[in-house]
């Protein structure tokens, strides 16, 4: 029977089939051989872990994160480069929550929990120690019919039906052309006055992308009826599971701008506040929500580290960023929420492109969520429409977020002042109500100088390799080659 | 009984399918058939479009019942677009700028197939080659630390430091065309050269502490509309353009050549380009306007045009682009000749400068242009004056080539130059009161 099936193949054997008869066999391996024993007095363990890791307050984190996070900061200070640093941090693929600066109503108090931001009406006191330099004066005197003259010619006297032809942009064109003329004058005087603005860079549209971990959204999403339905396979905790080390309450947010225009300078500027002082620890409003809540989603894709410039340009730090006020999403959200609702948005915008660009810039410097700030970044930002200015300043004093209040009490700080109205009106191609103390205040953020600091602004990289602004040449020139051509001697007595 | 058969067969070939022993192929063992069906519904399958009747019942008793019929909807109103947008209109005929009269147009991408060579001719002007008297005298006088290093840096930044990554062209190589070169994300030409430029005239105005002057009486512009037309024999020739940047001030530039050279132009003779027509590269149009514009609307105080700054993204050759910059400049010496002395003036009692500085990703061009006469129709008397110094570079870039080895792997960009930026710096500080004592 067995046989009949094997030839007309409906019974498969497998082709080492034979193999396991072997197995039924009874040979069996012996050898001579007897391996000794030697007694052992004292019994060496290895030496026991400690249930954290040293050196740091770890909060609410569990011992297996904690370990995690310790590992991955050796393996990042073992790298001698920034260029490796960076590549290191933005190679993996996880999900991320992108941050949209400013399309919806009530995110300022959003925005103030994830970046951790405590926020202060007015200026810091650094602005107004500057009003004594009786420099400023005469300058404000010098230029202030140089850029009435500008603004006058900008309003209605030049031609510039070319450029506004298409009605959306229209705001916004005329926002940055007005704005030019009051910043190329003030730029070129300045760059003739101070070394440090003419050693700076002055860009235009320029990306900006940082990335940061926040602890704090406790609650996850309400299930809604389109949760619940069946033929959507997909958990509702997957969209909005952590990413970083599966900590439950721990997120990594992106946030992407395009700044209009940029000043960056060599050195960074003087803190606003020192890092002793009362100000910098302290409480600010909480959001314990996820980020879904808000309309964020949370996708799969590249971080990426870019604060307007790319590795290898000396002007590191910056100096200043202006962003536009009347932004087509910005104009719509005052269209149909109302001036409050403005006005909180334009507060949120200016506050996350500076946190933002705070964020990329120390990681320029070797600092990153693992490796905490040794002194603050600061920044200045204006948004403006080219007749009213709001003036941002932005000191960043912590960057590792993913600890709770208790282990961190650090926070973060930004001062603003809204709505300040460089002129009135322009009747009959006249400038009228032309406020100085606004332009005053506008020449103060361009000529804020950059200060030694006394601290080491690597204190996490390798001394032994030279600074971007150490290089003295980067493409060679010309050199001569001087040909000399020897005499030929002929020797004369062998002349016929 | 022929179901249990059909069952039994079905239910054996099945078996035998699944054995793998029946020869079956494979769409039939694996593709689905529900698609094969679906197609055959859609080919053969007759609809049938019954319409709808009423019963004579219902007919009787509401004789003048209608039907109407959901599914039909009326027709929407014929869409109209709105008159002014231009996107929009059909007809030539109709559109707000046609004119009858057929005019030659010239606008910033237009490009001179003879070069200079046709721009002397179509701007009546004689050709000095190098830079003016004026402006070589000024060549290396006024410098600051470190110009070098920061002219360096502003290259660098132009090609490597920006973060903008665009999809560029594809490179290729006329020694290998067979080389495939992958492609390339980074900075674009044409935002190379505004980076530039802009790094520059930043670098420039750095002067104003030494010549205080090129801020406290210049206006830098940015934008600004050139809208001109003159006519060349007996034919109208319209000028279009937006430039990058222009210089504005309360006074002119002085003049490069003086009284005795204006009056020896009389002997020099324009050089002819037969079989060609000068006006050979303009486009041919009906859509114009006729006016006198070069930017403002109104009139201001600072309203003498000095100094053009422009930037050229294409792969145009050096004398190219300096052919056009000469027309540019002519555009805007004649309209401020112009608005100064009427309409109908022929020689100037004073002439009218202008310059412009051309920049490009490697390179900057100079053109200076001196305007003596507006009696553009002849060939006779006056001329105008045209200098230019072309060719120009900042630097020079060895581009990789892979496939002669190691070494040839990387672009290396070398034979820096300090020249042209010290020949922009003596064009930008040229007419200020404070470099006669230089």
């Amino acid at each position: 029977m067995a046989a009949s099936l094997v030839r007309f193949k409906l019974i498969k054997f497998p082709p080492n089939f034979l193999n396991y008869l072997y197995y039924f066999t009874n040979r069996r391996h012996y050898s001579a051989h007897v391996q000794l024993q030697e007694e052992v007095q004292e019994v060496e363990y290895p030496p026991i872990k400690p249930r954290w890791p040293p050196g740091q307050v770890w909060g609410d984190l569990s011992e297996q994160n904690a370990w995690k996070i310790h590992d991955e900061t050796q393996n990042i200070m073992s790298m001698p480069t920034v260029a490796e640093r960076i590549k290191h941090l933005t190679s993996n693929e996880n999900k991320i929550a992108l941050l949209k600066t400013r399309r919806y109503p009530k995110n300022l108090w959003y925005f103030q929990d994830r970046t951790k931001t405590h926020l202060i009406d007015g200026m810091p006191d650094l602005y107004s120690s500057m009003d004594g330099v009786s420099d400023l004066d005469a300058v404000v005197s010098r230029l202030r019919p140089i850029i009435i003259d500008g603004i006058e010619m900008e309003h209605d006297k030049l031609e510039r039906s070319r450029l506004f032809w298409e009605k959306s942009k229209k705001d916004m064109i005329a926002a940055r052309l007005l704005l030019k003329q009051i910043l190329l004058p003030v730029r070129g005087y300045l760059s003739g006055q101070n070394t440090h603005f003419q050693r700076s860079r002055f860009d235009e549209n320029v990306r900006v992308v940082a990335f940061w971990d926040k602890y704090g959204a406790k609650h996850k999403r309400i299930q809604t009826a389109y949760d619940r339905n069946k033929h959507r396979k997909r958990n509702i905790d997957e969209d909005i599971k952590p990413v970083m080390l599966n900590e439950p309450y721990l997120y990594r947010f992106q946030a992407d701008e395009i700044v209009p225009i940029q000043i960056r300078v060599e050195r960074p500027l003087p803190e606003f506040v020192p890092l002793n002082s009362e100000l910098c620890c302290g409480d600010y409003p909480h959001f314990d929500y996820s980020p879904i809540v808000m309309g964020h989603r949370t996708v799969k894709e590249k971080h990426a580290c870019v604060p307007g410039f790319n590795l290898g340009d000396p002007c590191e730090f910056g100096q200043l960023s202006i962003l536009f006020s009347n932004d087509s999403e910005l104009m719509y959200l005052k269209k149909c929420y109302g001036d409050q609702n403005y006005r909180e948005a334009l507060i949120g915008y200016g506050l996350m492109t500076s946190f933002i660009w705070n964020v990329s810039q120390a990681h320029f410097q070797g600092f990153n969520t693992f490796l905490e700030l040794t002194y603050p970044f600061t920044t200045q930002t204006i948004a403006s429409d080219g007749q009213s200015f709001s003036f941002f300043a932005y000191q960043l004093n912590t960057l590792q977020l993913w600890k709770n209040d208790k282990a961190n009490p650090r926070r973060n700080l930004c001062w603003s002042s809204l709505d300040n109205k460089l002129y009135e009106t322009v009747e009959n191609g006249k400038v009228k109500g032309f406020s100085d103390d606004v332009f005053k205040t506008l020449l103060k953020f361009l000529s804020l100088k950059p200060v030694d600091r006394g601290v080491d602004l690597r204190p996490y990289l390798p001394k032994d390799k030279p600074l971007p602004v150490d290089c003295k040449e980067y493409i060679p020139k010309t050199v001569e080659k001087i040909i000399v051509e020897e005499k030929i001697i002929y020797d004369e007595s062998r002349s016929n | 009984m022929e179901l249990f058969i059909y069952i039994f067969v079905f239910f054996f070939l099945s078996c035998l399918k699944h054995q793998g022993k029946m020869r079956l192929t494979l769409r039939l063992c694996k593709g689905s058939i529900l698609w094969r069906q679906k197609r055959q519904w859609e080919k053969k399958a007759q609809f049938r479009d019954v319409p709808v009747t009423l019963r004579q019942e219902v007919k009787r008793k509401i004789p003048d019942l209608v039907i109407h019929d959901p599914s039909v909807k009326p027709p929407l109103p014929k869409w109209q677009p709105p008159v002014d947008d231009i996107r929009f209109q059909t007809k030539r005929d109709e559109h707000r700028l046609y004119k009858e009269e057929e005019v030659y147009k010239m606008t910033s991408r237009t490009r001179f197939i003879e070069g200079l060579k046709q721009a002397c001719i179509l701007t009546k002007s004689q050709l000095f080659k190098g830079l003016p008297p004026g402006i070589s005298s000024l060549v290396g006088k006024i410098e600051f630390p470190d110009q070098d290093l920061l002219v360096q840096r502003a290259i660098m930044h132009s090609k490597f430091w920006n973060p903008t990554k665009d999809r560029l062209q594809r490179r290729f190589d006329t020694t290998n065309l067979r080389w495939h070169f992958p492609r390339e994300y980074g900075i674009t030409r044409h935002q190379s050269g505004r980076i530039l430029l802009g790094n520059l005239l930043h670098l420039c105005e750095s002067v104003s502490g030494q010549v205080p002057s090129t801020i406290m009486e210049r206006h830098l512009i940015p934008n600004p509309h050139l809208y001109t037309h003159y006519s060349y024999k007996g034919k109208m020739v319209v000028m279009d353009s937006l430039q990058d940047y222009m210089t504005a001030s309360k006074t002119e530039l002085p003049p490069f050549g003086d009284k005795a050279l204006i009056e020896d132009s009389v002997n020099h003779e324009i050089p002819d380009m037969f079989p060609l027509l000068p006006t050979i590269d303009f486009e041919k149009s009906h859509l114009y306007e006729i006016k006198n514009s070069y930017g403002w609307v109104d009139k201001c105080s600072t309203h003498c045009p000095q100094t053009i700054f422009k930037v050229e993204a294409g792969f145009w050759p050096s004398e190219h682009r300096v052919s056009r910059d000469a027309m540019l400049c002519l555009g805007y010496a004649m309209v401020h000749a112009k608005h100064k002395y009427g309409n109908d003036v022929k020689i100037l009692p004073e002439p009218v400068t202008i310059q412009c500085i051309d920049v490009n990703v490697d390179s900057v061009c100079f053109i200076y242009f001196q305007l003596n006469t507006l009696d553009l129709d002849n060939t006779d008397g006056v001329k105008n004056f045209l200098w230019c110094d072309a060719d120009t570079k900042l630097y020079n870039v060895t581009m990789s080539k892979p496939w002669l080895g190691k070494e040839f792997e990387k672009t290396v960009y070398h034979s820096y130059e300090s020249g042209p930026f010290q020949k922009m710096l003596a064009t930008y500080i040229y007419g200020c009161p404070e470099t006669k004592h230089v």
